[in-house]
């Protein structure tokens, strides 16, 4: 009721111009700080440009560059892939184990609070540094731990950034980004009002009943959150594989990212980049789409259950 | 009773294991910090050594300073200038019903969708234009507009979260919509903002790629000091380790306290 | 209610000012200071942040202030090579090596050319430093047309470096020209991955500008990259044969994870005692000899590159170079001059001598310092990197007929893109998930499209 008469004083008269007033400084700074530049890009990527070959000019291409991204190593195609499979792992792997952390610490024990802040601070390290601590502590075939720890113990020197990279990739993303989960959807248990539990285990719920019905569903804003932002946040993964695998062994971890990387700093064709970049974008707002479909349907399944 | 009592001393143990488990990592990090070079490459991991303040005082002297200078001015700066324009705007999408709110707020998160390797070539090439390469200015309007999506976003879903008894309760009496704003939504969403600051800041100071390629001898930044301590000549493990952890510290510190802060303004807010 | 938007606006004008303030510092600290001010961009070797801790005796004697921008190779390469494409002035003194001045920054015109400048030096200012003394070797590497174009901080070649005492305790002894036939078989002899040591230490890390060593291994058995049509040869026979070697040695004999293995972490494994041979860089041999990191000082002994009959063979070791060079368009072009002679003068070479020891000085840069009774006394790698230094043929680097030039990459603009996706499959085939013809097949279809796109060929 209140709210309405809020609205219908933003529709008349001077509070009229409120509304929109509010989204323009936001607006107005995104549109002139990020559209610049992507106008930019999408002008390079019809061009060619080499930059260690200036003499060959910067002449328009069409699609060119677009057609070629189908046939260089790594192609888009493999990109893509690589980068669909290490997003959707990590983030349904992170969401998962921070839903699960955050479920097991959310009670009161000794050092309660201690504890909550180790969990969150592989999230707080660059993550370059991440990937080099990683690759270089840990991963090392000739100075790392687990290399060493398996040789002692099996006589076999395990290697995962050579045997299984994508992997050891990912689970080196799970590490960095379950804090984001847990931090979340930690709100989201905090938010959950305790006589609500205290009622239905008055009314003989058992722990699994609890879960189910009660504090899942209402976290259901909070999962969707966390996938949203995660997929956004996850899907340009760059400095934890360029400090571990670059991108190998061969293509097999390299995702768009890498591959822009590669083609701007190693073939030095900012066409071929941005080009790469472009395509980067469209995958994002579709797999955006798609994703927030997936989840509309799950809330209102969720609506209709409760 | 007691049965209870020892599975919970279980529980709690097994919740320690787990904690060290996942900062493992880091406690190495910092050892090695401590370490001279020879040291930090002997295996198995030297858990007892001779600590030595060798390395860290020859990386504060090699350029931290001005790194932290440069990373703490541009990252409060640009935070500080994402939650002031984020703030209305949140406001706006969280209670008035726009034509294109969906759409706007795509249009905001797609912004995001951009890969920065993708865009760092015409970037530098517009700055190179107007003179703004290797600038704090520059930096702190880049990294503005990379933390204004995800303050929006979080800043709406906290508006969003505010019962509407209480936007009810004040509009009863004839509040304006900046009244409104001011006395009642601003200060319940101090927690919302916590949390939108705090993740722009991490971000921010994170940041590598755009610190690395648009910034040089005047405006670097921590990122691009701790590569730089990476030697192509060496293993240097323990000049490597030392730097991580004098650039990560700040952060780190920043996340511990904060988190405290997060957790309990947001259970506050729960609790009418 | 009152009490509280006070407060709100308190504080609201607080945190303007701060923001308008942090802003205003921001910017007004970046104004110059008083005096001229140079920006030097360098790769953070040792030997150059060393020389960054002498910057205060360039200062005092030119009143110029230095400021540094050190990277690692990876990181400064994208970085000045943006700025020299664009023209971004941001860099007055850029660290670079041969294979950009010879494969497109002269061509670009990127780079002052130095030999004007020398000459309009005084006469006393030319003798006392001495452009005659850099090596030949080095001079010809860093020059176009006869013109100069980067001062040399150090330079190297590549030579096979063991540990005397592991072969004398085995009754080995190393030719000083070895073929690849001897040095497989002392490193079968010398392999003990229980004791953690190994017969050998190669690479295999999937970057482009890491393959020098490989490079010449496959020179070494008379295989070139390119025809005279400048067709890829990678599936020629030689080549094949080239690979096949490289890749069973390190796979029999040498440590383990190879694939993580570069420059860095081949100097690491040695200086911990785990290899016991290694071929790469000379510069290597100083860091072996450092006891601040190394646990293997004395004990290393020194031959050539190995070739596939033990003679000497075109692009069998390389001459390499990080050199500093003047940026066109820079606006302090004299200071800069300046500053890259005082790096590479003799009296700076002296001042590293007199501090750190002779045998720690930037070497393979002047002909005076090997002929320097001191630093001869206390490098025994020196004889050995002069004869390579010396030895290199970087304007042929292969037995067969060739068009191009280069021995730590071919000097053509596309060969980073070449070079890189070679490297990929090295690290697969090292870590035995790719086979060896596999690898060299798909990457002679990708340098086949590179050249075919760039037009050599069509």
């Amino acid at each position: 009721m209140g709210l309405d008469r809020v609205k219908s004083q933003a529709t008349h008269g001077r509070s009229a111009m409120r509304p929109r007033g509010l989204l323009f400084p936001a607006l107005g700074f995104l549109v002139s700080i990020t559209q610049v530049p992507f106008l930019v890009t999408l002008y390079l990527s019809v061009h060619h440009w080499n930059l260690l070959k200036p003499q060959d000019g910067r002449g328009f291409v069409g699609l060119q560059n677009f057609a070629d991204l189908t046939t260089v190593q790594p192609n888009v195609f493999l990109s893509v892939k690589n980068t669909l499979a290490l997003t959707v792992s990590t983030v349904l792997c992170s969401t998962l184990m921070g839903f699960l952390v955050a479920i097991w610490l959310n009670h009161n024990f000794r050092g309660r609070a201690f504890v909550r802040t180790i969990v969150i601070t592989p999230m707080l390290i660059m993550p370059v540094i991440v990937g080099e601590i990683w690759g270089r502590l840990f991963l090392d075939p000739g100075s790392g731990v687990i290399p060493w720890l398996t040789n002692r113990a099996f006589g076999h020197r395990l290697l995962p950034m050579s045997q299984f990279p994508m992997a050891t990739v990912i689970f080196i993303s799970v590490w960095e980004w379950t804090p984001f989960a847990y931090l979340i959807l930690t709100s989201g248990l905090n938010a959950l009002d305790k006589s609500t539990i205290e009622a239905a285990k008055v009314d003989g719920a058992r722990p699994r009943q609890i879960l189910r019905f009660i504090t899942i569903p209402h976290l259901a804003n909070y999962f969707n959150i966390t996938l949203l932002l995660g997929t956004v946040l996850i899907l340009p993964t760059f400095g934890v594989i360029y400090a571990t695998t670059a991108g190998g062994p061969g293509y097999a971890t390299t995702n768009l990212s890498l591959a822009v990387y590669q083609q701007l700093f190693l073939k030095y064709s900012v066409g071929g980049a941005s080009a790469l970049a472009l395509v980067n974008v469209v995958l994002v707002i579709a797999a955006m789409t798609g994703l927030v479909k997936l989840l509309g349907n799950l809330l209102v399944r969720n609506e209709v259950m409760t | 009773m007691k049965l209870k009592k020892f599975r919970g001393s279980l529980n709690t143990t097994a919740i320690y294991i787990y904690a060290l488990f996942v900062i493992s990592p880091v406690i190495l990090t910092v050892l090695n910090a401590f370490k001279t070079d020879v040291d930090s490459l002997s295996m198995p991991p030297k858990l007892i050594f001779k600590p030595t303040l060798v390395t860290l005082n020859g990386t504060v002297h090699s350029g931290y300073f001005a790194g932290l200078t440069n990373s703490l001015i541009i990252v409060l700066t640009s935070t500080l200038l994402a939650i002031v324009l984020a703030t209305p705007a949140a406001f706006g999408l969280a209670f008035f019903k726009y034509k294109r709110s969906r759409q706007t707020i795509f249009w905001i998160l797609s912004t995001a969708f951009m890969p920065s390797v993708g865009v760092v070539i015409p970037i530098y090439l517009v700055l190179n234009q107007i003179g703004l390469l290797d600038s704090r200015i520059s930096m702190i309007l880049l990294y503005t507009a990379m933390s204004l999506p995800l303050s929006v976003l979080i800043l709406r879903s906290f508006y969003m979260d505010i019962p509407r008894e209480i936007i009810e309760a004040a509009t009863v009496d004839g509040s304006s919509t900046r009244q409104l704003f001011f006395k009642i939504v601003g200060p319940l969403s101090i927690p919302g903002i916590t949390t939108a600051a705090v993740l722009a800041i991490i971000f921010a100071w994170n940041e590598f790629l755009f610190a690395l390629m648009l910034t040089s001898s005047n405006a670097q930044t921590l990122p691009v000091f701790i590569v730089s301590s990476v030697t192509s000549m060496s293993t240097n493990l323990s000049s490597f380790s030392a730097a991580a952890l004098l650039a990560a510290l700040p952060i780190v510190i920043l996340g511990w306290v904060s988190q405290k802060a997060l957790v309990e303004g947001l259970t506050m807010g729960a609790i009418k | 209610m009152r009490n509280r938007n006070d407060k709100k606006h308190r504080i609201a004008s607080v945190l303007t000012v701060a923001v308008l303030g942090s802003t205003l510092i921001g910017v007004t600290t970046q104004t110059a200071s008083a005096g001229e001010t140079i920006s030097v961009a360098v790769v953070n070797n040792p030997d150059i942040i060393r020389m960054e801790g002498f910057i205060s005796d360039f200062t005092k004697k030119t009143g110029v202030t230095v400021k540094f921008v050190t990277l690692p190779d990876a990181d400064l390469r994208p970085k000045v090579t943006a700025a020299a494409a664009t023209k971004s002035g941001l860099y007055d003194v850029v660290m670079i090596s041969p294979v950009e001045i010879q494969s497109g920054w002269v061509k670009n015109n990127w780079l002052q050319p130095l030999t004007p400048m020398f000459a309009k030096d005084t006469k006393a200012a030319q003798a006392s430093y001495d452009v005659a003394d850099l090596l030949p070797a080095v001079r010809d590497a860093l020059s176009v047309n006869g013109n100069l174009y980067a001062l040399p901080f150090y330079g190297e070649s590549n030579f096979t470096m063991y540990r005397k005492d592991l072969f004398d305790a085995a009754g080995l002894v190393m030719p000083d020209n070895p073929t690849w036939a001897q040095i497989e078989e002392f490193a079968k002899a010398l392999n003990d991955p229980t004791q953690d040591q190994y017969g050998i230490v190669l690479k295999g890390l999937p970057v482009g500008g890491q393959l020098a060593p490989m490079l010449s291994e496959i020179a070494s058995f008379k295989a070139r990259w390119f025809d005279m049509k400048w067709k890829p040869q990678l599936t020629s026979a030689p080549f094949k044969k080239a690979v096949n070697a490289y890749i069973n040695l390190v796979r029999s004999y040498g440590e383990p994870g190879a694939s993580g293995v570069g420059f860095s972490e081949g100097l690491g494994l040695m200086q911990q005692g785990k290899g016991a041979i290694w071929i790469d860089a000379t510069v290597a041999a100083g860091l072996l000899q450092d006891p601040a990191n190394s646990t293997v000082v004395g004990k290393i002994g020194y031959a050539q590159a190995p070739t596939v009959d033990g003679g000497k063979v075109n692009g069998s070791h390389w001459l390499y170079s990080w050199a500093l060079s003047l940026v066109n368009g820079s606006k302090h072009s004299a200071a800069a001059f300046k500053f890259m002679k005082w790096a590479t003068d003799k009296n700076y070479i002296n001042m590293v001598a007199k501090k750190y020891g002779w045998n720690q000085i930037p070497p393979g840069t002047r002909t005076s310092t090997y002929k320097n009774p001191k630093y001869l006394a206390v490098s025994d790698f020196a004889a050995a990197t002069l004869d390579a230094m010396n030895s290199a043929t970087n304007n042929k680097p292969s037995a067969l007929a060739i068009p191009y030039r280069g021995t730590t990459g071919v000097y053509i603009p596309e060969w980073s893109d070449i070079a890189n996706n070679f490297a990929q499959g090295l690290s697969a085939a090292v870590s035995g998930t790719l086979t060896v013809d596999k690898w060299l097949a798909d990457s002679q279809k990708y340098a086949e499209g590179v050249m075919k796109a760039a037009g050599y060929y069509k």
